[in-house]
């Protein structure tokens, strides 16, 4: 009898105190601009179903809450000393996060046009290098290739994702060419050849490259040059350097959130490196990549993928942070990435999924780390000295 | 005040079937079995900020061992340790893509304990019982048709994926428990076996998910489960015995 007065009791227990309801949480999407309170939730909601990298994040989200709740509350909405202000406490509650794709773009009142990122103000506290200007490598680097082979040319293009803030035209510079008639070179400063793959300015830089890697053993090497590349489309791996490769390899993980809760993950996903489909043997050649403090998001998604093929040594210095693949805005395949928050009071620009490399190791916010490194020196490329290439150079001598 | 009330109400219902429970008519029999049958899971969550996604029922299996002791002519205590899955797929309902999924297949050992009431009219035989389980987490399966960010025909595909993913720590609640009611119908094959089909609603009261962030949404399992079992009678009753 006491046996079942004692699991009776239990039972009667177990119904009282698991009991919780469950929560009817507002969408993020409805909190309005009326006031600050309204866009501190919308921001901090939205930011809880959308960010992505909150399981390597050491941010307290919910500490902000508590502590920036109040304050915001006190900001009068129409107030514009009080929108400055405010620009401020999106500064502090963001300034510790590890996405370095991460800006809030403010498109009201005196705060319109106003971005906030969190990676442009820590690299700027810790005085990085400033990047090179795709000029240099237009102009300068160009006329360090051998007059028989050396291919560059440029593109006027349109993103067609674009995003808000971007300008609605980029620049993409070519250059091609091989150095000392030993070593291939090629530069590009955003990754959108795929994207243009039929101008013919494309091509009349991809086509050359191409038929450099094909007489390869002619060569001691090729000096893949990804200084202050700033990124782009995915699309590009496949097609510019899928011509490295004749079989398809995993070199990294990708995973999405599955649900609102910030750990609320996918299981990974293979982030596979693929033959470009135009026929060419693996390049057997060493291979040496160089990158600088801007080389940036898809510029270090190529140097991770490239980076695991044999023989390959990356020369410069450590990259820029910003792994985590983006996905165009408004269009939320992978459950996270991009928001407007409060009425499009901003726009919060962030990664889409989170990517590992095929170690295990995350990147995100600390950057890919070189071989050998070799800081940029814009004094020295000034005076024609190019310090990178050179080590390059040496590296490739060498094998 | 919710709480509270609700509270009395548990601690009246178990007065109550201690108070049967102690009838002075004892009958001591024991009975035993084996039951396999099929479980529908719905996971109840709320996905209003994500109107693009709808979860959906989730079927798999249900295997246990029951073992009821009757204490009265009536009324007896039941528990079937099982293991059994509670499955849901989340439904990504987007344009310009084809059918982006997420099946996810958990596997539970369960203990329902239930206090039945039965009625016995010549060999056939009808229960209805109630009572709470508890159940731990072994594992979660997901089965995903997702996006691939990386993919070699530059285009946006559906790639499957199908691995055991470790549960974590740090978010995954294991220990599961919530309250039960069932009916069965029996027919007695001979004098000391007999056969049911039984019908079992599962109501957890705890979240999957550990309680780690503020503004949290919460996952319950609601599982209904049609097993067919059959039982063993090891002595047979002692009417009268007092």
């Amino acid at each position: 009898m006491k046996k079942l007065l004692f699991v009776l009791a239990g039972l009667g227990l177990l119904f009282w105190s698991c009991k919780k309801n469950i929560p009817g949480t507002a969408p993020w999407t409805a909190y309005s601009d009326s006031s600050f309170g309204q866009v501190f939730e919308g921001f901090w909601t939205g930011m809880n179903t959308n960010y992505v990298w909150w399981s390597i994040d050491t941010v307290n989200w919910d500490a902000e809450y508590t502590f920036y709740k109040p304050l915001f509350a006190g900001l009068n909405v129409h107030d514009s000393a009080d929108q400055q202000t405010s620009k401020g406490y999106f500064t502090a509650m963001t300034a510790g996060l590890k996405d370095s794709h991460y800006y809030i773009l403010f498109s009201d009142n005196s705060l319109k046009g106003v971005r906030v990122s969190p990676a442009d103000n820590r690299k700027k506290l810790e005085n990085i290098d400033s990047s090179i200007s795709a000029t240099y490598f237009y102009n300068r680097v160009y006329y360090l290739l051998d007059s028989a082979t050396r291919v560059r040319n440029f593109l006027n293009f349109k993103n067609s994702t674009e995003e808000p803030g971007d300008t609605l035209s980029q620049r993409l510079y070519m250059v091609t060419g091989t150095i000392d008639q030993s070593y291939i070179y090629f530069y590009l400063n955003v990754f959108y050849m795929y994207a243009n793959r039929d101008s013919a300015q494309v091509q009349s830089v991809l086509l050359p490259f191409i038929s450099l890697l094909q007489n390869a053993d002619s060569y001691k090497g090729l000096i893949i040059d990804l200084r202050s590349n700033g990124g782009g489309s995915l699309n590009d791996l496949n097609y510019v350097w899928g011509n490295l490769i004749d079989q398809a390899y995993t070199f990294g993980y990708t995973r999405q959130k599955s649900g609102p809760n910030r750990l609320d993950y996918s299981p990974w996903t293979a982030a596979v490196f693929a033959p470009s489909g135009f026929g060419l043997p693996a390049f057997s050649k060493p291979i040496v990549i160089l990158t600088d403090q801007n080389t940036i998001s898809m510029a270090e998604q190529s140097t991770m993928a490239i980076r695991k093929l044999r023989n390959t040594y990356v020369i410069g210095d450590t990259t820029w942070g910003a792994t985590g693949p983006l996905y165009q805005s408004g269009i939320q395949y992978f459950n996270g990435g991009e928001f407007f928050f409060s009425d499009s009071f901003g726009f919060v620009y962030t990664s889409a999924v989170q990517f590992k490399y095929y170690d295990g190791t995350v990147y995100e916010g600390k950057g890919f780390p070189p071989d050998e490194y070799v800081h940029t020196n814009l004094d020295s490329l000034r005076a024609g000295d190019d310090l990178q290439i050179n080590a390059a150079k040496v590296f490739l001598s060498n094998q | 005040m919710k709480v509270r009330s609700r509270f009395s109400y548990y601690c009246s219902f178990a007065v109550v079937a201690i108070l049967t429970a102690c009838q002075p008519t004892v009958y001591g029999q024991w009975s035993a079995g084996l039951e396999a049958g099929a479980d529908w899971n719905k996971l109840l969550t709320n996905t209003e900020n994500e109107p693009t996604w709808s979860y959906v029922n989730g079927t798999s299996f249900s295997v246990g061992v029951p073992v009821r002791y009757a204490f009265s002519r009536h009324f007896s205590v039941a528990g079937d340790p099982q293991f059994l899955q509670k499955n849901y797929q989340i439904n990504y309902n987007r344009d310009r893509v084809g059918p982006l999924y997420e099946t996810v297949k958990n596997g539970y050992i369960q203990l329902p304990l239930s206090l039945a009431y039965s009625l016995q009219y010549k060999g056939v035989m009808v229960i209805v019982e109630g009572g709470g389980f508890g159940g731990y987490w072994l594992h979660r399966h997901v089965d995903e048709s997702t996006l691939g960010v990386f993919t070699p025909l530059y285009s946006e595909i559906n790639v499957a994926i199908d691995q055991t993913d470790s549960l974590n720590s740090a978010t995954d609640r294991r220990l599961e428990g919530g309250w039960q009611v069932g009916g069965q119908f029996g027919y007695a094959v001979s004098d000391r076996v007999y056969v049911f089909a039984a019908y079992r609603f599962c109501q957890s009261l705890t979240s999957q998910q550990k309680n780690y962030m503020a503004d949290e949404i919460s996952r319950y399992n609601r599982t209904s489960s049609l097993t067919f079992r059959a039982m063993y009678q090891f002595s047979t009753s002692k009417r009268g015995r007092k």
